[in-house]
């Protein structure tokens, strides 16, 4: 078996793990920018209805631009390299964090909002205290949603001269009817994916720790 | 001090883009200390007035005085944490614990962590849930009416003087909801609060009520009274409608089984005490059949002589004793009790309970013949038809 | 996925002003309607000339001018529609047959296998998923290794899994509420599939075409690495050679294009959605 012994070789272990840790750092960056950005943005959202539908049309508009394009758009910006993927994955996250937010909060019982309400509990306190804590489950899911969907577009930065696994994947395209091009390919594609399942599991951890016991399924 | 709790000026409140107020200039006095019931049908306001007094529901124009101070300006946050709110939904915190539930507003308050301690375990205690077993425990692991129970010790953990209360047994099944108001009525013996009830079941206002303002259209009073006054003089056909037929059985309604003469001498028998010694005194009394208690002087089972022909311990013989009914229960419950038992009568516990005396039918009989003559001398006096007798 | 452009809402909220009988507010609703219809074609429009004027006070290349004709640029974006059109037509008539089987009674208990299927192929990413499709292609002496087929197969293979998902959920939704009452009223299975599931399904299917064609307009963008062209090799064109102006046009372009498509899609879905659904 031609992987196995692609897999043994410790350069290809070198590289690939190398590769993960950069393709890591291209996906939870643009993650933990976008669940600043959209948080608030959800909560304005929720606060404001009448500006709801043009931020959720806005973030998912975004979604529907194929990556390449913007991850191209905002090189003449920022030139080749990382930036110019990460500035767009960050954008692509947006919209499921967004809209859990908006809808976690709508799904929070209006007689809990209410009661916090009538007993003195000021905007803030009670969005912090009980409007947030209660979205939590439905904000946390976006935000799983959003960094498993970075993490298969982060392939792609490679065309845009970014890092990350992507360049295994590139290495095996380019090499196609040579030695080894398959192994990169499927080495590359199984990275990704394997990556993708730790992070699955890393948030069902989080979910655990931080979902209070009361709302937990 | 005052003997005017909560004073509503004019109060109004009108939707931008309606040409009718949903409350229209409501002006009213609620007097400390009592139970207060907004009843009326549906859309009649009775809600959107009672969360203006603590301005869930800004008012458009009017004033509202809590104990002598106009609150109409006054910041709406330090303002509810003066005022108890319990709604139809009851709105526990799913996320966090019991104790934190009830917490909340001495949390507000910033009231250090032992007073706060002592002070939930001591409302858990009233509203009888025991804080061992409960504080620890999260809203959905709670039934309904435990809910509600968490709900009212909630908005009472602060002590404030007023409570707001909207429909809060509503959505609680019928016995339970008869169970929860009859300990209510207990609490607020005690407590004395001053309490604003909305409620679209004029049984329930009836019931609950030292005062009920049947409200109209746009919440306009058509008759603030006592239960007694509404029900034996309705100021017009809407109050006559609204309170509808039956209205002997309402009276029942406002009776308590406390104010009646109950039997206190019932034959008892303790359930670790020896078969012979219980066979031999109820044989010697002249009573058919004898209660037993429990260590906690709880009724536990009804005995009668044919039951000792079994060859059973004490604990399994004879009939589970039902039908239990506290104090401030009204007839009416205790009635309904009665034809659910099995025994044919009610046996009256008190909070915890341990048992106080039994009441039959023929109690309640008495007592409604007492209601029916003081009613044919009040009809006879203002030269009326009692209704109740130009039927029969 | 979708743009909101949202032809639901919209009536709603017309309907909910209407309501008020308020001729100014219907007036003003029916406006909203129209600029909304019109906001996405309008931005479009706006972007591409705005790129094209930028463009026109360019100081081009030799490689700029040959790469940015029109015969080059429209030569791409047939390309990439025509893509775009084949991988869905060819997706949509294996998925949604596929997708209405998997959910026949029959066949049900391999129903949540294939949707855990799906869903744990989101993790692959796409760019990985196509690169093996067309190696598989490549290596297999039998089949044509260049031109347009390894393409179609390689966006056909990578969006099967996610639109048969789409069709089989939303299948599942439909036939949970009504299949009981149309059986319960003694229809037959073949009636109550006929007279109440398809047309039910109408929506379903409109939802998967609209998903399909965004899809597959997104990794068409790709189909350049495998030969087959389209206007990702206009964009890799320009970020390879370090051409700005290529680069911009490129993705301008496949942006366009991406969210015409969308909108266009979610104008079909408005128009034939049965109504009262």
């Amino acid at each position: 078996m031609a992987f196995l012994e692609y897999l043994a070789d410790p350069s290809t272990q070198r590289s690939l793990l190398e590769q993960s840790g950069e393709h890591l750092f291209l996906t939870l960056v643009p993650v933990a920018i976008a669940i600043v950005l959209g948080v608030g943005l959800g909560i304005w959202a929720h606060r404001v209805p009448a500006l709801s539908r043009t931020i959720v049309g806005a973030t998912s508009t975004v979604l529907t631009i194929p990556s390449l394009a913007l991850f191209a758009i905002f090189v003449p910006l920022v030139g080749i390299g990382n930036t110019a993927p990460m500035i767009a994955l960050t954008l692509y996250a947006l919209l499921p964090i967004v809209r859990n937010t908006v809808s976690g909060l709508y799904s929070v019982d209006n007689a809990v909002v209410e009661s916090a309400k009538g007993m003195g509990m000021g905007a803030t306190k009670r969005l912090v205290k009980i409007e947030l804590p209660n979205a939590w489950p439905v904000m946390l899911a976006g935000i799983r949603v959003a960094t498993l969907l970075t993490i298969g577009i982060a392939a792609i930065a490679v065309l845009a001269g970014g890092d990350g696994l992507g360049t295994e994947i590139f290495r095996g395209l380019r090499r196609i009817g040579s030695a080894g091009a398959f192994e990169s390919l499927l080495g590359g594609t199984l990275a990704v994916v394997v990556l993708a399942l730790l992070i699955d599991l890393a948030y069902l951890a989080i979910g655990r720790l931080t979902i209070p016991r009361g709302i937990r399924e | 001090m005052s003997d005017i709790m909560i004073e509503l000026k004019e109060l109004t409140k009108r939707y931008p883009g309606t040409e009718t107020p949903a409350v229209d200039r409501l002006t009213m006095e609620i007097p400390r200390g009592e139970i207060v019931v907004f009843v009326g049908p549906s859309g009649c306001g009775k809600t959107t007035s009672l969360k203006m007094i603590n301005r869930i529901i800004e008012p458009t124009s009017g004033q509202i005085i809590l104990d002598g101070e106009d609150v109409t300006d006054v910041n709406p946050d330090q303002l509810r944490r003066r005022i108890g709110y319990v709604i139809q939904q009851i709105g526990l915190f799913p996320h966090v614990t019991i104790e934190d539930n009830v917490a909340t507003v001495p949390n507000l308050l910033g009231w250090d962590r032992d007073r706060t301690k002592a002070r939930v375990d001591e409302l858990l205690d009233v509203v009888g849930l025991d804080p061992d077993v409960y504080r620890n425990r999260y809203p959905k692991e709670l039934s309904g009416g435990q809910r509600q129970r968490v709900g009212v010790a909630r908005a009472l953990a602060a002590d404030p003087p007023v409570l707001l209360m909207d429909e809060p047994f509503g959505a609680i099944d019928p016995i339970t909801r008869t169970r929860l108001q009859n300990e209510f009525l207990r609490l607020q013996q005690e407590l004395k609060k001053t309490i604003c009830f909305v409620t679209h079941d004029i049984d329930e206002a009836i019931k609950m009520g030292d005062r009920i303002a049947i409200l109209q259209e746009r919440s306009i009073p058509a008759q603030f009274a006592t239960p007694e006054e509404i029900l034996t003089q309705p100021a017009n056909d809407f109050v006559a409608d609204f309170v509808g037929s039956g209205s002997t059985l309402k009276r029942l309604k406002l009776t308590r089984v406390r104010d009646v003469n109950i039997t206190t001498d019932a034959l008892l028998g303790r359930i670790d005490e020896d078969k012979h010694v219980l066979r031999q005194r109820l044989q010697e009394s002249d009573w058919t059949a004898m209660l037993l208690l429990d260590a906690e002087k709880r009724p536990s089972r009804w005995l009668r002589a044919p039951d000792f022909l079994h060859d059973r311990p004490v604990a399994e013989m004879g009939l589970p004793a039902r039908a239990m009914i506290e104090p401030q229960a009204t007839l009416s419950d205790a009635l309904e009790e009665m034809l659910l038992g099995s025994a044919g009568v009610a046996i009256v516990v008190d909070g915890r309970g341990a048992f106080q005396g039994i009441l039959d039918v023929d109690d309640i009989i008495t007592s409604i013949q007492t209601m029916r003559d003081a009613n044919a001398e009040f009809y006879r006096a203002s030269k009326l038809i009692d209704p109740a007798t130009a039927i029969a | 996925m979708a743009v909101s452009t949202a032809p639901q809402e919209l009536d709603q909220e017309a309907a909910a002003l209407g309501r008020s009988e308020d001729a100014a507010a219907t007036k003003r609703a029916k406006r909203g309607k129209l600029v909304r219809y019109l906001a996405m074609p309008g931005f479009l429009l706006l972007l591409n000339i705005a790129t094209f004027l930028w463009l026109s006070g360019q100081d081009l290349d030799s490689i700029e001018r040959r790469t940015l004709t029109a015969d080059n640029l429209i030569g791409k974006a047939q390309e990439h529609v025509w893509l775009t059109l084949l991988s869905t037509t060819f997706v949509l008539l294996l998925a949604i047959p596929f997708g209405i089987l998997a959910t026949r009674p029959r066949y049900r208990r391999f129903a949540p296998g294939i949707i855990g299927l799906g869903n744990a192929g989101q993790a692959i990413p796409s760019f990985g998923m196509l690169a093996l499709l067309f190696y598989l292609f490549r290596v297999t002496p039998w089949l044509p290794s260049t031109g347009t087929l390894p393409v179609v197969v390689a966006l056909v293979g990578y969006s099967f899994l996610p639109i048969l998902r789409n069709t089989m959920v939303g299948l599942d939704q439909v036939d949970r509420s009504v299949l009981e009452a149309g059986r319960g009223m003694g229809m037959s299975e073949r009636r109550v599939l006929r007279r109440i599931e398809l047309p039910l399904a109408v929506p379903v299917i409109l939802a998967g075409i609209r998903t399909a064609l965004v899809l597959n307009v997104g990794t068409a963008t790709l189909a350049f690495l495998f030969g087959g062209g389209g206007l990702g090799d206009v964009v890799y064109n320009g970020l390879s050679l370090r051409r700005i102006p290529i680069t911009i046009v490129g993705a301008v372009l496949v942006a366009t294009l991406a969210l015409l498509v969308d909108y266009i899609a979610s104008l079909i879905e408005e128009k034939l959605t049965p109504k009262g659904l």
